[in-house]
């Protein structure tokens, strides 16, 4: 998306895993927004939307 | 003029270098450059700068640097006399370049600017001392983004000490094999069955081959935005420090606890006389002081007794290769130790020396290429190419002729002792050419001889040759 490297799936995951505790938090509330359905498309589209005026276009996002 | 483009950084399309005579120059893009201006901002860059982790760098007008006028910034770095790459590190080395990568991006990370990478590669020693050189590696910390940099830290980092560390596999040949590394899943097959309560390679290698697999579907098909579901998830700067920091504490546990080689009590050198050892340091000496400040490359380096001969005689800079990884890998230990900085050990097989490798061959350079010396030390190996690699004379000066320098090189003849144990070895009659006579001859056809010299107990010759 940003990067010229591709973060592998996985490899994302596990950067949570290995991030100790706060990681881990991170990995459950991840899997439980998933099974909430939290990340319907239509759901992440407003949650991006709302993020981006919040946060302004992020500086590399171009 | 626009100076020639580093055939070597062409992957990060926010910047790219370029080398001309003494510096290396880096052109920005808009981006890359708001990158710059960030870090360069940070007391983490101003450390790194300062303490010499990271090269010395200098932004200035496009207009003069030597690049295309479509960049939007530029830098000017010190360039360094010699590029290394990792297949031709020991343990060791690598082991502090991956320190290295850690304590640049976590004291980065601090101040809000992210390694968006992590490859051995941007990384060089400066002599004994590992040196960051890219500085286009450094970006602003985006919320919420985990680090790219992790996987490839695994497989050019990470998974290499493990393979030497714990299953004894050397991972030069690996390197040099696949520039982008060992993955997770070959690690973890390489790994199988070792150390399976240890809870760092469970983590880095195992969960990693398999989260990979798993999730290669998700990669292929764009399935889960998992981005974006991790960015909402609350993940941010902090789990990314606590990541490098277990990164950290993984790298810093590794150990090589490597058996004697073949070579490496070969310091004690039981076969020479001291006169003998005595008279080659001043052969040596002699040689380097004639020369201004000059490179030294020593081949067969060992212990690297002869380097620090070179280096005390003058020399800028001694490049010291050897075959024995285990040799290698104590040198650099000990010129760490002492703070001597003036000695580039490397391990490399004079046999088969690195190619050139990468993108159209042009990514990496050879060995040859590479190191440019002003003086090539060649001393007690010509009887181990001729015998034990049973390489021709004539082949051996073309070799030695290829880094167009100045030459020492040592000759033992057929009556001393390592010779005579290697001829030993053969069949009558099959390496009679290994003589005297016929070195010369195969030396003047590429050298002339300045100065030889019998050492002592009469059993070895040295040369000092120029290149024709």
């Amino acid at each position: 998306m940003f990067a010229y490297l591709d973060a592998g799936t996985g490899s994302m995951l596990m950067a949570a895993f290995a991030g100790g505790a706060a990681g881990i938090a991170v990995l459950v509330r991840l899997y439980w927004h998933r099974m909430l359905g939290v990340f319907s498309k239509k759901h992440r589209e407003a949650a991006e939307d709302s993020f981006g005026d919040l946060m302004g276009k992020s500086p590399t996002d171009t | 003029m626009t100076a020639p483009a580093d055939p070597g950084s062409f992957r990060d399309p926010l910047s790219r270098v370029y080398v001309d005579g003494d510096a290396v120059w880096r052109g920005l893009s808009d981006a890359g450059l708001a990158d710059f201006e960030t870090y360069a901002a940070t007391q983490a860059y101003r450390d790194a700068q300062a303490d010499g982790r990271l090269v010395a760098t200098t932004a200035v007008p496009v207009a003069e640097a030597p690049i295309e006028d479509t960049w939007a910034g530029a830098l000017r770095h010190e360039r360094l006399r010699v590029l290394t790459y990792p297949y031709e590190w020991t343990f060791s080395m690598l082991r502090d370049a991956a320190l290295l990568q850690l304590d640049l991006s976590r004291s980065a990370l601090a101040e809000g600017v992210l390694t968006k990478d992590a490859t051995s590669y941007n990384i060089q020693f400066d002599g004994s001392r590992p040196v960051f050189i890219d500085l286009g590696s450094f970006e602003r910390l985006v919320p919420g983004e985990p680090w790219a940099g992790y996987r490839q830290f695994c497989e050019l980092f990470l998974n290499p000490l493990y393979l030497q560390a714990i299953a004894d596999i050397p991972f030069q040949p690996w390197l040099r094999g696949s520039l982008n590394g060992i993955s997770p899943t070959h690690a973890a097959h390489a790994l199988e069955g070792r150390k399976r309560f240890r809870r760092d390679l469970f983590t880095h290698v195992r969960l990693h081959a398999r989260a990979e697999s798993r999730y290669a579907d998700d990669d292929a098909s764009a399935g889960h935005d998992v981005r974006g579901e991790l960015k909402q998830a609350g993940f941010g700067p902090k789990i990314i420090d606590a990541q490098m920091a277990n990164l950290q504490r993984a790298v810093e546990r590794l150990e090589w606890k490597a058996a004697a080689s073949t070579w490496s009590s070969y310091g004690a050198r039981a076969h020479y006389t001291d006169r003998d050892l005595e008279a080659k340091a001043a052969f040596v000496a002699g040689a380097t002081a004639s020369l201004d400040a000059p490179m030294v490359l020593d081949l067969g380096a060992n212990d690297g007794r002869f380097s620090r001969v070179a280096v005390d005689a003058g020399a800028s800079l001694a490049v010291a290769v050897d075959g024995d990884h285990l040799v290698v890998d104590h040198l650099y230990r000990a010129l760490r130790a002492e703070g001597e900085r003036r000695i580039l050990p490397l391990v490399l097989d004079l046999a088969d020396p690195s190619p050139a490798l990468g993108w159209r061959s042009l990514e990496r350079p050879s060995f040859v290429e590479r190191v440019r010396p002003d003086l090539v030390l060649c001393l007690a190996v010509i009887h181990h190419l001729a015998l034990s690699n049973t390489v021709p004379f004539d082949e051996i000066v073309a070799f030695l002729h290829d880094f167009g320098a100045m030459l020492v090189v040592e000759m033992p003849h057929r009556d001393d002792p390592m010779a005579a144990r290697l001829l030993g070895r053969k069949r009558t009659g099959v390496f009679d050419h290994y003589d005297r006579p016929q070195w010369e001859t195969a030396l003047g056809h590429r050298f002339d001889v300045l100065k030889q010299e019998t050492l002592p107990s009469g059993t070895r010759t040295l040369y000092l040759c120029r290149p024709r």
